[in-house]
């Protein structure tokens, strides 16, 4: 017994001497190598807008600094928040990442988010050259923690008007009530009202539910619930929202295998022909230029929900932003910080935005391109009303996420009803 | 010549068996010591770690989606039991039969899917589950059995048990070979013998092959209990835990709770629980199954 004591001490020693010297994989870069993760799939394998701009520039940036080595890796963006928080949890987090902004708090903590706002007001028009609210998402606490590289509508409802027209909608509808209505009308005729890929999860609460939330009130209840100060998910507004979301799940207005698609098969359903509908961010614009077929796309439409009876002010209202940032590693000490600055500013820059909105994107800069040249739905969406207020679930707490995702697949399959929904995310909220 | 085996000195013993000592400590022994240790603080990664003594512990007793978790396991794993062993089994006696032709070719094939990964099995069967233009409503369809067809993985009633035939599709084949293997290894004369007495076929397996393999069948149970109580790729791939929470398992809500919601302490005392839960499970069919003893 005692040997084996002996044994198991020097195994100890012996395993906590190797576990102390293992290196990261990936990490901070040291001296003119800038390290950096990002979830922008290469350009052969996705019509995106974002990422055929961030490589295009990227590309240039290398040529036009061969001193300087950029070590990117790519990681697909259903497992990016996994690996990012993993890259958090082990402290190996590289130069510079993207993140949303409800892990900024973990991250300023843990002092492995740099701010910004400095540079910000250094640099006058660099600062100008962004949309009015782009940076609205990233301001926490009075400071600015990342760039925006997107400003976006989390919310765009793409219509077929042939589809609509067979049931008898010359225009889309102008109330809520006649947009349920018309769910109904749709699926008479054998078509799936609204094709839904909500396998990820995050689809049907960040894309539609959200939305739907602003259908009965505005960002100003999020702000209050966000700070505490007296909103809840109990609230009536909330739980309207839950219920209009039964109400469609209950009348069938949504393909029965929806949580077994993903958001981009929600979108082949839709280019089938076989749904009149798909609700989906301004990204999925791209998408739509780029792979719907010829006469889906000559009869596609933009709208966002329409408005409830009684609650008009309320129009136009959808969740949307900046969404992700481009945030630099608090840690990179000050002799490197120019450079990595002067990397994220020539990559996210004037040109990434001219690229992204040329190929049907919706940088946070504004572009300069001749807006005749644009795509007809690139044209329709710039010209929806839109108002934005935040996105819940990518402000919140990755607890009360979690909880508003999962809960929320639980109302669509006829688990929960929309009551216990709102209670069960109350519950985690507080 | 005369051989003796000379008693390996002190040194010795440890060189030859620190290798062994060393990787086995580093992949399993340490991270639960290590999960255990994290599972008595407040931790989220980094260096802030802050006590909170069995905090954790009691939040866990108290957490009705991981007892839902737990549930939903135990129905897939008793599934899982009957399907691979059972069936294991009964491919297993047939194959010994004379007149199975060609033993080898099937023996192979049923084989086969054990060598595929698990991630790839997930992706499959998510392609034969298809609502669309899976294989399985293609061919319900055209065998004209079109009010079978079922949302095989959006159905919350049905999903453990479509999930439990594509693990137990993988498996099968391994316990097969494991009970072949004792199967083979019955004493012809045995066999013989009840034929000449007149056993039928059937009681032929019941009354001479089972007990005489009842340790090999013991031996399969519980490497079936074990692997199949901590299941999580296939399930992971095929439907992330969803509909809702319906196919959630224990190893997937640890993953959630340390992963997306990266409570990795309370992640951590899940896992403590997960390996308390098997070791009872397993410990307690250990003894019923030993308790019953036929040589």
């Amino acid at each position: 017994m005692k040997r084996f004591l002996s044994l198991g001490k020097a195994a100890v020693a012996m395993t906590l001497a190797l576990g102390f010297c293992a290196v990261p994989a990936f990490s901070q870069g040291t001296g003119k190598t800038i390290t950096m993760i990002h979830y922008n799939a290469p350009p052969e394998a996705t019509s995106d807008a974002n990422s055929q701009a961030f490589y295009a520039v990227l590309e240039k940036y290398r040529k036009a600094h061969p001193d300087v080595t950029i070590k990117d890796e790519f990681i697909t963006h259903d497992n990016y928040e996994l690996k990012l928080k993993n890259m958090v949890a082990s402290n190996s987090l590289p130069d510079v990442y993207f993140s949303k902004p409800d892990l900024f708090p973990v991250l300023r903590e843990k002092g492995l988010i740099a701010p910004i706002s400095a540079y910000l007001n250094a640099d006058k028009a660099y600062a100008a050259s962004f949309k009015e609210g782009a940076f609205n998402d990233f301001n926490q606490a009075g400071v600015v923690w990342g760039v925006p590289f997107q400003l976006q509508s989390n919310h765009v409802v793409f219509y077929n008007k042939d589809l609509l027209k067979k049931a008898g909608y010359s225009e889309f509808p102008k109330t809520m009530e006649d947009f349920v209505e018309m769910c109904k009308k749709i699926k008479a005729t054998g078509v799936t009202p609204i094709a839904m890929g909500n396998k990820g999860k995050w689809l049907a609460p960040s894309i539609i539910l959200n939305t739907m939330v602003y259908r009965y009130t505005d960002g100003a209840w999020f702000d209050s619930l966000y700070n505490k100060k007296g909103a809840k998910f109990t609230d009536d507004a909330f739980v309207s929202a839950a219920r209009l979301m039964k109400t469609l799940v209950d009348l069938g207005a949504f393909n029965p295998d929806m949580n077994s698609l993903s958001n981009d098969q929600q979108r082949d359903v839709y280019y089938s022909g076989t749904a009149a509908m798909f609700i989906e961010g301004s990204w999925a614009v791209a998408q739509v230029i780029a792979n719907a077929p010829a006469d889906v796309k000559a009869a596609t439409g933009l709208a966002v929900l329409p408005p409830v009876k009684g609650k008009e002010k309320f129009a136009n209202i959808v969740a949307g932003g900046a969404g992700w940032a481009v945030c630099m590693n608090g840690k990179i000490p000050e002799a490197r910080k120019k450079m990595v600055l002067d990397f994220v500013k020539g990559v996210f820059g004037q040109e990434y935005a001219d690229i992204s909105a040329s190929k049907g994107g919706q940088p946070a800069i504004k572009p300069k391109i001749d807006a005749s040249k644009l795509d007809p739905i690139q044209a329709a969406y710039s010209q929806l009303p839109l108002i934005f207020a935040p996105i819940i679930d990518v402000q919140c707490p990755a607890k009360i996420v979690d909880v508003y995702y999962n809960d929320l697949q639980d109302l669509l399959i006829g688990k929960l009803s929309p009551e216990d929904y709102a209670k069960h995310v109350e519950a985690v909220n507080n | 010549m005369e051989w003796r085996i000379q008693k390996p000195n002190k040194k010795m013993l440890f060189c030859a068996l620190a290798p062994g000592i060393l990787i086995y400590s580093f992949i399993i022994v340490f991270p639960i010591l290590f999960s255990i240790f994290y599972s008595f603080y407040d931790w989220t990664g980094g260096d802030d770690l802050n006590f909170i003594g069995i905090g954790n512990y009691i939040l866990m007793l108290h957490d009705a989606d991981f007892f839902l978790s737990f549930r939903n396991t135990a129905v897939i794993t008793a599934l899982n039991v009957v399907g691979q062993v059972g069936v294991g089994l009964a491919i297993a006696i047939v194959l010994t039969r004379e007149y199975v032709k060609l033993p080898g070719l099937h023996r192979t094939l049923i084989f086969m899917p054990v060598i595929i990964s698990p991630v790839v099995t997930g992706l499959i069967w998510s392609i034969v589950y298809n609502n669309r233009s899976g294989l399985l409503n293609l061919a319900l369809r055209s065998l004209g059995l079109g009010s079978w067809i079922q949302l095989w993985l959006d159905n919350p009633d049905i999903v453990l048990g479509s999930i439990s035939v594509a693990v137990i599709w993988q498996y099968i084949g391994l316990y097969m070979v494991i009970l072949l293997g004792a199967l083979e290894n019955i004493p012809q004369s045995v066999i013989e013998s009840s034929m000449i007495d007149g056993a039928s076929p059937f009681q032929q397996a019941i009354k001479i092959m089972i007990p005489m393999i009842y340790p090999t069948l013991k031996v399969a149970v519980m490497i079936c209990l074990a692997g199949t109580l901590k299941i999580f790729d296939h399930i992971f791939v095929m439907t992330g835990g969803g509909p809702g929470k319906s196919s959630m398992t224990m190893t997937q809500y640890d993953y959630n709770i340390s992963f997306n919601m990266l409570r990795l302490s309370y992640g951590s005392t899940l896992s403590i629980g997960i390996i308390v839960i098997i070791f009872v499970i397993t410990g307690a069919t250990l003894k019923v199954m030993g308790g019953k003893r036929y040589e």
